[in-house]
């Protein structure tokens, strides 16, 4: 690069008059041994491809330092009783599940599991397992014994009995389904091995189950459904692997196009070879680097190859041309890299830096979609824009892409024609009026945009998919909601059972009862009274917490290990809610914050590590004045969820922010023309609006998903204004009239861009089919801004070009900054 | 951190803090319903009193200065009412439920009942030293005595210094001024200025083993019945002034009467009912065929309505028999019944509020609640 571009007038480098830059030289004179080198890294990143693991592990997906998440991090041990279980309905289809061949069915699936591995076998529960018992209170005190008693024999007076044990044991809606058509095992899971210490593979144990019980037992007669966080977490992990047939598919439908665009073999085939290149690059160094392929950064390859073939097709076409001029391979393939290496590194740049922008919302999968995506863009800049024309200058064009190029140059003017005149002052007020239309009626369409998901059951999977299905079952049969808030009560250890503690309880579960979206409520309160009320004959008077310390230990002595933790410092209140739209949790969190401000005690964070004696010194020096308590915020998955709406509601404005500020500055520096920069920008922003009303009429919520798409749409999209631009100053340069100008700009860029455009649309539209419903919206939402920016760049740009752009005043000022050399490419 | 080091006095004792405004009351546990002219009042969790004047649809709350578990509401005319529940707390209303005061509460009940104790001791102990010069048997008795009134005053000291209260479980007012409040461990306390000083009547009771007394019921003019665990069975002749052990037909507990005339029933444990046809002296065991705890009763001119554990509901004729079983949806339990002026009637319970009409069957109204004055 030469020392004139530190000159007084600035002037970008597109229009740069050295024949031969620097870069061309370095490149092109040591063709050789670039290509050793490349080879030698391929081989390495290759080796890195055998390092590749799918991680599942779940704090990836949530907001690690969110004050919830911290707070729910500091109890998860304690609490993975709750969160690591899977539940299996079996549903008779005929009658009740009181028939000897029903209770035969469900011990043999009971038995079935109970030797799946990694289950937790002692605790197990099902109408089968010793642990399920019924309680009545005589007049000689309590009476219980296990639902199906010892005696059973499947006769019908034993059926009658169990029937009458079941409605004795409280089980209903819980084991077994309000109508009695169905009983659940419940499958608590030991998530590290205790002997080898390994984590328990969610996709083996979903596979297990599937194998063992949904296909061995499922027929006309009984039906299986299954749900719980592995199961799901082992659905997601099974529907990941199909998204190697996507990119497959993606690949031929690339090829295909490309073949029919370049009509050259070579011309279809190196672009590919390269972008699969970037892809083992990517994937290969990112493994070599430690990281993880995730539900997320599994589609980055995608958006690599994606771009890869885009920036590829920008060559070859290039190639084409200069080959048809009459240039030999090696020519051809520098006058190509020449006029093109500029806008496709900047271009591939504001891509990376675009993406790079997604590092500021603090949760993993992002930040590693960030990187793996700027990572796998940075190394198409070397496959595509050097390994490729280097190829190419060896191997040359086929005579029939010659010819095609030239032909189409020559024919396919019509269409050119027709879209050129949108670079005419009389017909550009049109697209420009339409625009405006569009801006407004998005802008004011997409006030009704959510935050978080909005669909029932596990968000993560399609509404029809086997899960959610299964849950639905589970959620209309049974007295449970698949939406659960936690809400985590502290104390200095031994302390949750304080009677002023329990009390505080009892007032937020009620308090939180009365909030709209919240079902009910539980935790240690519900089963001190019920306990309390059982030891008092069953006399429903008698349901209230005493005040008596004895009573009230008596009454949580054999609470669920769930209930409370092992040193009685933490009780949770679990909430069950209505569902986990965004507005549900924020009026919940909000009540619990109100609550909070009453309730919590503001003490020094000693109290809280203070043992009972300590404490009752306290306060009767009056240092205290009773236990401290406090209730923090939050786990379960409408936590946790409520917890990724807050950082995803503040990092959006940011991001977006942050984005467009990316792109300026890398179009203001290159173009260095603020009208350059509104003509490139404009299109994309009318893109962002109108993607924002899509997602308003598709119930798409703004969601760890769907933000980086904003991000990739804007990154990616502005590569075509880029292209376009950069075609049709030097132009106007030329001195061509600005409709003139657009004309030659989209015979030749337009062509490319157009089918840029196509390209990426594709790779990512392969999304929409995917049973991960994250995955399918961010595919609709891409395809729709890759086409849409085409569109705007193809359309808008021009009809923004006629007004905004003076062609007078830019072949002035490049005639004082290069004479009369003419402009590149 | 600068933290003072004293508590925030967010939480203080729910015997100190309102009842919480809610809408959800008629959906909550509810203890107890009774009328007050032709309104209808109910009282349970979280200190709430609610009441209604269309026959239990539409609900309003009263204003509560506690918020504890309310076990029973009782009314004399339209505008009087008393209720009381756990922590030993007595509230009192004259606008017919709407607002209400704390007359009495457990820490008082306590130290009344510590007095009360204190000067039965010293009762005991010179009736001792007068028996031990009398003969062995009487010295023995007076011993025997003695010692149930040092452990009466120990449990009463503990209590005291703990601040564990006991709850009352039934209060019954037959004019302006005179009422009874009955409760767990033998407690009793009575007035006669319409609640605004209550005195301990514990030990006017024949209850040595300080059981629970789960109700009491006036029956006539100036007698009334308690009744109370292990079968216990106390009548009184003299509007409560004197109390007699009556002959129990069973020796679990005891959870209320209802009477008509000279008809009685009684209601316990796994569904025991017991007839009486002569104001409770014989009795004889009624199968109902329902074997959940019955815990609440309301009789009328066309029969009696027994309601209890497992959502079981019994129905029985003028002469109180041929008892009819019905088992409310969802089996929940339910704590007491009583009728509305338009003849249905109205059962609270575990699932708050739920109507029944006369031949027995769940009603499907709807049922809500409204804020403030109608």
């Amino acid at each position: 690069m030469s020392d004139k571009k530190f000159s007084s007038v600035p002037e970008h480098y597109i229009l740069s008059p050295e024949s031969e830059p620097f870069l061309e030289r370095l490149i092109f004179n040591n063709r050789g041994i670039v290509i050793a080198v490349l080879m030698m890294l391929t081989a390495l990143f290759g080796f890195g491809l055998t390092k590749v693991t799918l991680d599942a592990s779940i704090e990836k997906y949530i907001p690690l330092n969110h004050e919830y998440i911290r707070n729910y991090l500091v109890h998860k041990d304690e609490m993975k009783s709750g969160v690591a279980n899977v539940k299996i309905a079996v549903e008779t289809t005929s009658g009740d599940i009181f028939t000897k061949d029903y209770m035969d069915t469900l011990s043999k699936i009971s038995d079935e599991i109970f030797f799946i591995k990694g289950v937790d076998r002692s605790g197990m529960q099902s109408l089968w397992t010793p642990n399920v018992r019924w309680t009545e209170v005589t007049e000689e005190g309590f009476q219980g014994g296990p639902v199906i008693p010892s005696t059973y024999d499947g006769s019908r007076d034993s059926l009658e009995q169990v029937r009458q044990n079941v409605l004795k044991s409280g089980q209903v809606g819980r084991l077994v389904a309000n109508n009695f058509e169905s009983a659940i095992i419940d499958v608590p899971l030991v998530e590290n091995d205790p002997e080898t210490g390994e984590k328990l593979s969610y996709a083996a144990f979903s596979k297990e189950l599937e194998e063992k019980v949904r296909s061995q037992f499922q027929n006309d007669q009984y039906r299986i459904y299954i749900t719980g966080t592995p199961k799901k977490l082992g659905d997601l992990l099974e529907g990941a692997k199909s998204i190697g047939l996507f990119f497959l598919a993606a690949m031929v439908m690339t090829a295909i196009l490309l073949f029919l665009y370049s009509r050259c073999p070579r011309g279809t085939i190196v672009p590919i070879v390269a972008s699969l290149i970037a892809v083992v690059w990517q994937l290969g160094s990112l493994a070599l680097m430690g990281f993880t392929v995730d539900l997320y950064s599994v589609l980055v390859p995608f958006l690599v190859f994606a771009i890869g073939i885009s920036h590829g097709v920008q060559i070859i076409n290039g190639i084409a041309i200069e080959a048809g001029k009459g240039a030999n391979p090696l020519q051809a393939a520098r006058h190509a890299f020449r006029g093109l290496y500029v806008p496709g590194m900047l271009a591939l740049l504001s891509d990376a830096i675009g993406f790079l922008t997604l590092l500021f919302i603090d949760i993993g999968v992002i930040q590693e979609l960030a990187i793996a995506a700027s990572v796998g863009v940075a190394m198409i800049i070397v496959t595509n824009l050097v390994l490729l024309p280097i190829i190419m200058s060896y191997i040359g064009i086929s005579q029939s892409g010659v010819n095609h190029a030239r032909k189409a140059e020559e024919n396919a003017s019509g269409i050119w024609r027709a879209l050129s005149s949108f670079a005419n002052r009389k017909v550009a007020p049109v697209p420009i009026v339409l625009a405006i239309v569009m801006a407004v009626f998005g802008y004011f369409y997409s006030q009704g945009l959510k935050i978080g998901d909005l669909d029932k059951g596990a968000p993560e999977l399609r509404a029809d998919s086997r899960y959610n299905l299964d849950n639905a079952y589970m959620v209309g049969n049974y007295s449970t909601s698949s939406d659960v808030m936690v809400v985590m009560v502290e104390t200095p250890p031994e302390q949750c059972n304080a009677y002023k503690v329990m009390d505080a309880m009892d007032r937020f579960m009620w308090y939180m009862e009365n909030v709209p979206g919240v079902q009910s409520t539980t935790s240690l309160v519900t089963v001190s009274k019920l306990v309390t009320k059982s030891m008092n004959e069953g006399n429903l008077n008698w349901s209230a917490l005493s005040r008596n310390q004895t009573i009230l230990n008596t009454s949580i002595q054999r609470a669920p290990d769930a209930l409370l933790n092992s040193d009685c410092s933490m009780a949770p209140v679990i909430i069950y809610l209505n569902d986990h739209k965004a507005e549900t949790l924020e009026t919940v969190v909000a009540a619990v914050e109100k609550f909070k401000e009453t309730y919590d005690d503001h003490v020094d964070q000693k109290f809280y590590t203070y043992r009972f004696a300590e404490i009752e010194e306290a306060i009767s020096s009056g240092e205290l004045e009773s236990v401290p308590v406090r209730f923090q915020l939050a786990s379960g998955n409408a936590g946790i969820e409520a917890a990724t709406n807050q950082v995803i509601a503040d990092a959006q404005g940011t991001m977006l922010i942050f984005v467009y500020v990316v792109v300026f500055v890398l179009c203001f520096i290159t173009f260095r023309s603020l009208t350059a920069v509104a003509c490139i920008l404009i299109p994309l922003a009318l893109t962002s609006i109108l993607s924002q009303a899509l997602m308003t009429y598709l119930d798409i919520g703004v969601k760890v998903a769907t933000l980086p798409v904003i991000a990739l749409g804007v990154g990616i999209g502005v590569d075509y204004g880029i292209y376009i631009y950069n075609r049709l100053e030097v132009m106007i340069v030329a001195g061509k009239s600005m409709q003139e100008a657009f004309f030659e700009t989209l015979r030749s860029t337009g062509k490319a861009v157009s089918f840029t455009g196509v390209t990426l649309a594709i790779g990512v539209a392969t999304w929409i089919i995917s049973p991960i419903k994250f995955q399918a919206d961010m595919g609709i939402l891409l395809t729709f801004m890759f086409l849409w920016n085409m569109l705007g760049a193809l359309i808008l740009l021009p009809a923004l070009a006629s007004f905004l752009l003076r062609p007078e005043r830019m072949i002035e000022r490049h005639k004082r900054r290069h004479g009369d050399v003419p402009p590149a490419g | 951190m600068a933290l003072s080091s004293v508590v925030n006095a967010g939480w203080q004792d729910p015997l100190e803090t309102p009842a919480m405004e809610t809408l959800r009351a008629h959906e909550e546990l509810l203890l107890d319903v009774t009328n007050a002219g032709d309104r209808l009042v109910s009282a349970g969790a979280h200190g709430h009193i609610v009441f209604s004047d269309d026959g239990g649809l539409s609900w309003r709350q009263g204003e509560v200065p506690v918020s504890v578990t309310l076990t029973s509401v009782d009314f004399y005319g339209e505008r009087n009412g008393w209720a009381v529940g756990h922590d030993g707390v007595i509230l009192g209303s004259e606008d017919g439920g709407k607002t209400w005061t704390k007359q009495f509460d457990g820490y008082q009940a306590n130290k009344a009942i510590l007095e009360a104790a204190r000067s039965n001791l010293a009762v005991m102990e010179e009736r001792a030293e007068l028996a031990a010069e009398g003969s062995d048997e009487e010295a023995d008795e007076a011993m025997m005595a003695l010692e149930t009134a040092q452990f009466t005053l120990q449990d009463a000291e503990y209590d005291f210094e703990t601040g564990s209260t006991k709850p009352f479980l039934d209060v019954e007012f037959w004019s302006e001024k005179e009422g009874i409040a009955i409760g767990a461990y033998g407690m009793a306390f009575t007035t006669e200025d319409g609640g605004k000083s209550w005195q301990d009547m514990a030990s006017r009771l024949p209850n040595p083993d300080r059981l629970h007394l789960n109700s009491i019921t006036r029956t006539g003019e100036q007698t009334m019945v308690i009744t109370g665990e292990m079968g216990l069975l106390l009548r009184s002749e003299d509007a409560g002034q004197s109390w007699t052990p009556q002959p129990s037909p069973y020796d679990g507990s005891l959870f209320g009467l209802v009477d008509k005339d000279k008809l009685q029933l009684l209601f316990a444990l796994r569904g025991h009912v017991y007839q009486s046809w002569d104001e409770g002296i014989t009795w004889e065991e009624l199968n109902t065929g329902v074997e959940q705890t019955l815990l609440g009763g309301f009789e009328t001119e066309k029969g009696a309505v027994l309601v209890g554990n497992g959502g079981a509901v019994i129905l029985l004729d003028r002469n109180f028999r041929n008892p009819r079983s019905v088992i409310l949806e969802g089996r929940k339990a339910s704590a007491a019944v009583t009728r509305a002026t338009q003849g249905h009637f109205v059962i609270v319970g575990e699932a708050g509020v739920k109507l029944l009409d006369p031949q027995g069957h769940l009603m499907q109204a709807e049922i809500s609640m409204a804020q403030g004055d109608l």
